[in-house]
């Protein structure tokens, strides 16, 4: 009896919060049919914030990757002074809210920043520009791989390294023959959710961006200008990319841990 | 080519692993480090794979001091007690990895492996990952891994005990075979007296970080140093108040007569089989216990309740 009304509730709640979103969107997507949908979609803005986007997460997400990589290896296998201070350190993007995230950058690189004068002064634009979105996404999205990596290879323990240093292996050969190739399928998950997630970066990239039109809009960004400006069908249809980001992040999931489970 | 270990001290924070060892391996000995887990052993190993910097003390070879030469610069065998094997790699490309990193020619490479393989008894094998391996072959991957860039020194850790009973003994004998073929310095850590017995030529004993006794089987058997030596060597019952000292008495030194006044007065409380013996539980008159483990026919006429003498061939007493 409480095993059917649990179950019940679990579904009723995920329909209600998940599912019926999920359906809203695409058929306020659809609405005006497929026709207005692909307009909507392949409209000179949409398309420009699109490539913003997909411009933003280009350059995030391998930085991300290389850091990510470094942060766990070091994290999992060395004891060193401030080790617990960078274990913390990691987790903040995470904990803090976005928005205060793409403000402490508008106090640092803005006009009337820290470095605001200095930035002037070279002609630098961070704030309201391109860098400065890369920036506050890679800063929300900076945990993301090192923290896939790091329970992987807590797990895996180190003795396979250091049977590999006894047999004669260099540091780089190490990590290149023995730990890298055990870490790939983690961090193929890790760069996927990294991914979506700048992808779909809203709060901190919507404070540095300052929402110029065309151009530092990204998708996210331009969703919320559309349904301001009451163009419904249209904010929903490239809302929907965004969704479909998502669903095939899911799927890529899948198939990634049917693969790890073989 | 002898390896001698000088007054070597580790320290992990306050824990003391090793304190003060000195050992002298002799070149294509076959050496057990037998001790309880935390006395050391592995430590030891680890210092002398080069893993763990040691911190007084040096670990020489022939008058070369290789205290401060990493695990890379070593070439020591090491096999861990999971194996450790890559995962990632197939059978061939494990046992390959020291010759590849060392960039040998892939025929001398293809060569060696193909030797190896027959060594170790998996021809058929070249091309299973680990996962698809049993314990005894992933052992035997594992220990050919280590033997391919013809180490100076082959070091295992717990190399059985991660098997089933019937795989180990048999693992045990083959090791053996092959360390007569090869000769090469073996040292191996294990917490089993019976497995330190059987392989080894010399047995350390370790406590607390100390080397408490090494010789040969037969010595520690036959002459423990220290009560400690002779109740890790376990069936011992440690009898006190019959004399100024604590006395030890192995249960296969006990013997049973029904008549005459030799020995200890005692009563028999319990009797069952135990594999090849039979373990025979007695009550002293001054109400201590003592264990009996004698031959089954020796045990034929016993029964519970029964009052016997018990006479302790050999009685172990260690000074204060």
């Amino acid at each position: 009896m409480i095993r059917i009304l649990l179950t019940f509730l679990a579904m009723a709640w995920l329909t209600l919060m998940v599912l019926a979103p999920v359906v809203i969107v695409l058929v306020e997507a659809l609405s005006a049919g497929v026709g207005a949908w692909w307009q909507a979609v392949s409209d000179d803005e949409t398309r420009t914030s699109v490539a913003l986007s997909l411009k933003i997460a280009a350059i995030v997400v391998p930085c991300n990757a290389v850091f990510g990589v470094a942060a766990a290896w070091s994290l999992a296998r060395f004891r060193f002074p401030g080790r617990s201070l960078l274990l913390a350190l990691l987790d903040l993007p995470l904990s803090v809210s976005p928005v205060v995230s793409g403000l402490v950058f508008v106090l640092l690189f803005g006009a009337q920043g820290w470095f605001g004068a200095w930035l002037q002064a070279h002609d630098i634009q961070i704030i309201f520009a391109v860098p400065g979105m890369v920036l506050a996404t890679a800063f929300v999205t900076l945990p993301m791989i090192a923290r896939e990596l790091l329970p992987l290879l807590e797990s895996q323990g180190d003795d396979a390294e250091l049977a590999a240093r006894t047999l004669g292996a260099s540091g780089w050969q190490v990590f290149w023959l023995v730990a890298f190739p055990r870490m790939r399928g983690a961090l193929a998950y890790g760069v996927l959710l990294c991914t979506a997630r700048a992808l779909g970066e809203f709060g901190a990239v919507s404070v540095v961006s300052g929402h110029i039109r065309g151009q530092t809009d990204t998708l996210p960004l331009h969703v919320e200008i559309l349904h301001n400006e009451y163009h419904f069908q249209a904010a929903f249809a490239a809302a929907s990319l965004l969704l479909l980001v998502g669903v095939a992040t899911l799927l890529l999931r899948r198939l990634h841990t049917t693969e790890a489970g073989r | 080519m002898s390896i001698e270990i000088l007054g070597i001290s580790k320290n992990f924070g306050s824990f003391r692993a090793l304190d003060d060892v000195t050992l002298t391996i002799a070149k294509g000995e076959l050496l057990a480090l037998l001790g309880p887990s935390g006395s050391g052993k592995t430590s030891l190993l680890r210092v002398l794979a080069g893993l763990e910097l040691p911190d007084v003390g040096s670990v020489q070879e022939d008058g070369h001091d290789l205290t401060s030469l990493g695990a890379r610069d070593r070439n020591v065998g090491l096999v861990f007690q999971h194996f450790a094997l890559f995962p990632h790699l197939d059978v061939f490309e494990n046992i390959a990895f020291s010759l590849r990193v060392r960039k040998r020619p892939a025929g001398e490479v293809h060569e060696r492996v193909e030797e190896l393989l027959h060594l170790v008894q998996l021809e058929g094998l070249a091309h299973r990952r680990p996962a698809e391996l049993s314990g005894g072959q992933r052992q035997r991957v594992a220990l050919a891994r280590a033997l391919a860039a013809r180490p100076r020194v082959l070091l295992l850790d717990e190399p059985f005990s991660a098997l089933d009973a019937k795989v180990r003994h048999e693992l045990r004998g083959w090791l053996r075979r092959l360390h007569e073929e090869l000769g090469t310095t073996t040292v191996f850590v294990t917490h089993d007296q019976d497995e330190a017995f059987e392989l080894a030529d010399r047995v350390a004993v370790f406590h607390r970080g100390r080397i408490e006794q090494i010789g040969t089987p037969d010595q520690i058997y036959d002459e423990p140093k220290s009560p400690f030596v002779l109740d890790f060597l376990g069936q011992v019952q440690w009898l006190e108040g019959l004399g100024l000292t604590t006395l030890g008495v192995r249960h296969r030194d006990v013997t049973l007569h029904a008549t005459g006044d030799m020995g200890w007065p005692a009563r028999i409380v319990r009797i069952h089989r135990t594999g090849p013996r039979v373990r025979v539980d007695l009550e002293l008159a001054t109400g201590q216990p003592l264990i009996a483990a004698l031959d089954p026919p020796a045990a034929q006429h016993l029964t519970v309740g029964q009052e016997v003498r018990a006479v302790a061939e050999r009685k172990y007493a260690f000074g204060p």
